[in-house]
């Protein structure tokens, strides 16, 4: 042996080859299904930009996109008022109390998405148990129509995507230096102040990665706005769906598609310059 | 200390505020579970009497054991398929050196970030032409790609926290490149990929949207469950759900016990190596 440290099993093995299995799988299976539906997309059969252009056109169509982005907003925006403080408070315990907390968070996470979203019909149909509690209470005297509204998805989109929220900003909320905060202190800053002079801009990647991942997530939602919205909260996902199986307009439904997933690539690149993707992974490092 | 009488009761409204939002978090499992043992065919809460009548209509319908049975299958070979080729891409992703290796790391990812409806009419399409519909092959490959990348982060992850030379000192002591890999490098990752694999399973059997395109009439839990949705809630999917819910909560209990297992061993490691370093120093 010539060079030990050259002949070490980094080098030696062609790692490489290690890769090819998923290559091929994700190639084949993932990136070339994807290219050709988008192909589609162009091609009806000859060139063609009309699906495109009855998206911006259609007025409808243009609603259900504004839509879609508006629910996915809400949804970011409560989450994080909601998320902000848990993680806070997930950071700053000691690590036995936050292990124990931190699983009520996890287990709403792997619970099914389809499970979470029937809880929530159970709970807020005409004869569902919300109703029932408000009649009984005689609050109202007349069952309310929560069920297949939009408040009703946007209740159940934060429940569900919440977790993503809580976990990256406390992955970069434990990373800050507790040591800043009692320097700002010691220097005559009240809590207050040391924690939107300090703590606050520290945790802002956080708040950047939660927000993204959860609007992103919350854009391609399907199974909960179809099950609690109503006729008019339609969103991009659904209306892919019914053109896909209901009328077969595939060219369409691939128009949209390839809109949805344009947004979604510019908000991440916008976000990697800006923050780093690494930091969204690390929000997803579930358990 | 001056303020600490108005920083306890912040402290207080801070515990209250993580107490609601949990309890909004945990509604799914205090509304779904009670309402499985309801005796009444009607929904109601909480429930006057107790009964198993929901459970036994999930367990003795043919077409819900049938749908269950069949995740559990598609769920364990798309656990195999995907933990395998899961492990090999964070070996090959963390150990190598090669160019276009964060490219690679955005593809492996990507199924996780790009809406699942653009993946299942896109796996449709493309499964119709080759005549994978309603096949069990089809259904393992369309849960791979979305399963996969979840090995990927937790083998990747546990291989990151592992120190070479340990691999090193094994091969310089004389075990080859296989004896080295059993004995020291895979119980060292044992639990990013138990971890992972857990997670393959989970992602599979909750999996409803690609599975819903290109299964076919073969019905898996999920699929079946839904289809319910659109007819009638009777309890019998709350026992379902609840069976869904137990399922999810013993393999998340699973991976944290790993997990803890994992950080015990590591410490007393850690400890001893101080232990007997300290001694050979002293001695």
């Amino acid at each position: 042996m010539k060079d030990p440290q050259k002949k070490g099993w980094r080098s030696s093995t062609p790692a490489f080859y290690l890769l090819i299995p998923s290559l091929a799988l994700l190639l084949v299976f993932f990136v070339v299904p994807i290219l050709r539906i988008f192909s589609l997309s162009f091609w009806d059969p000859v060139f063609t930009l009309k699906h495109y252009l009855r998206i911006f056109q259609v007025e409808v169509y243009l609603q259900v996109l504004l839509r879609t982005l508006t629910v996915a907003l809400l949804v970011s925006f409560f989450c994080l008022i909601l998320g902000y403080p848990v993680a806070y408070l997930l950071a700053e315990l000691p690590p036995r109390i936050t292990n124990i907390l931190m699983i009520l968070v996890l287990i709403p996470l792997w619970t099914s998405v389809l499970v979470r979203t029937y809880a929530w019909m159970v709970l807020l149909g005409r004869e569902g148990l919300l109703n029932k509690l408000l009649l009984y209470l005689q609050v109202v005297s007349q069952p309310l129509s929560l069920l297949y509204t939009s408040k009703a998805v946007v209740l159940g989109m934060v429940q569900i995507l919440l977790p993503f929220m809580i976990l990256p900003l406390f992955s970069v909320m434990k990373g800050i230096d507790r040591t800043l905060l009692r320097a700002s202190q010691s220097l005559g800053a009240g809590p207050a102040r040391t924690f939107l002079r300090v703590y606050f801009p520290l945790s802002l990647p956080g708040v950047a990665a939660g927000f993204i991942l959860v609007f992103i997530l919350a854009l391609g939602f399907f199974i909960t706005p179809a099950l609690l919205g109503g006729r008019k909260d339609i969103m991009i996902s659904m209306l892919i769906e019914n053109q896909v199986r209901e009328l077969l307009n595939w060219g369409f439904a691939a128009a949209l598609s390839l809109v949805l997933l344009l947004i979604t690539f510019v908000i991440l690149a916008v976000f990697h310059r800006f923050v780093g993707l690494e930091k969204l992974t690390g929000g997803m490092k579930l358990s | 200390m001056k303020g600490a009488k108005g920083l306890s009761w912040g402290r207080l409204l801070l515990w209250f505020f993580t107490v609601m939002v949990l309890l909004y978090l945990a509604i799914p499992l205090l509304v779904v579970l009670p309402i499985s043992f309801s005796s009444s065919s009607y929904l109601e809460f909480p429930p006057r009497s107790f009964s198993f009548q929901w459970y036994e209509k999930y367990f003795f319908d043919p077409s819900w054991t049938a749908a269950t049975l069949f995740s559990f299958q598609l769920g364990l070979v798309t656990m195999l398929v995907a933990s395998l080729i899961g492990t090999l891409a964070a070996f090959g992703v963390t150990r190598g050196r090669f160019r276009g290796k964060s490219w690679f790391q955005v593809l492996i990812l990507s199924p996780m970030i790009i809406p699942v409806i653009v993946i299942s009419i896109a796996t449709y399409s493309f499964f119709a032409k080759l005549k994978l519909i309603e096949s069990f092959l089809g259904l393992v490959i369309g849960h791979s790609v979305v399963a996969v990348p979840f090995v990927f982060i937790n083998v990747s992850a546990a291989l990151m926290g592992f120190d070479v030379t340990l691999e090193k000192a094994a091969s310089s002591l004389g075990a080859n490149r296989m004896r080295t890999f059993l004995r020291v490098t895979f119980p060292l990752i044992r639990p990013g990929i138990l971890t992972g694999a857990l997670f393959a399973f989970i992602i599979s059997f909750d999996e409803l949207i690609i599975t819903m395109f290109i299964s076919g009439t073969r019905h898996t839990l999920p699929v079946r469950m839904w289809m319910d949705l659109w007819l009638e809630i009777d309890p019998t999917i709350a026992a379902v759900s609840s069976f869904l819910i137990i399922l999810s909560m013993a393999a998340l209990l699973s991976a944290e016990w790993i997990r803890r297992q994992a950080q015990r061993k590591y410490d007393t490691a850690v400890k001893t190596e101080e232990g007997e370093r300290w001694s050979s120093t002293t001695a």
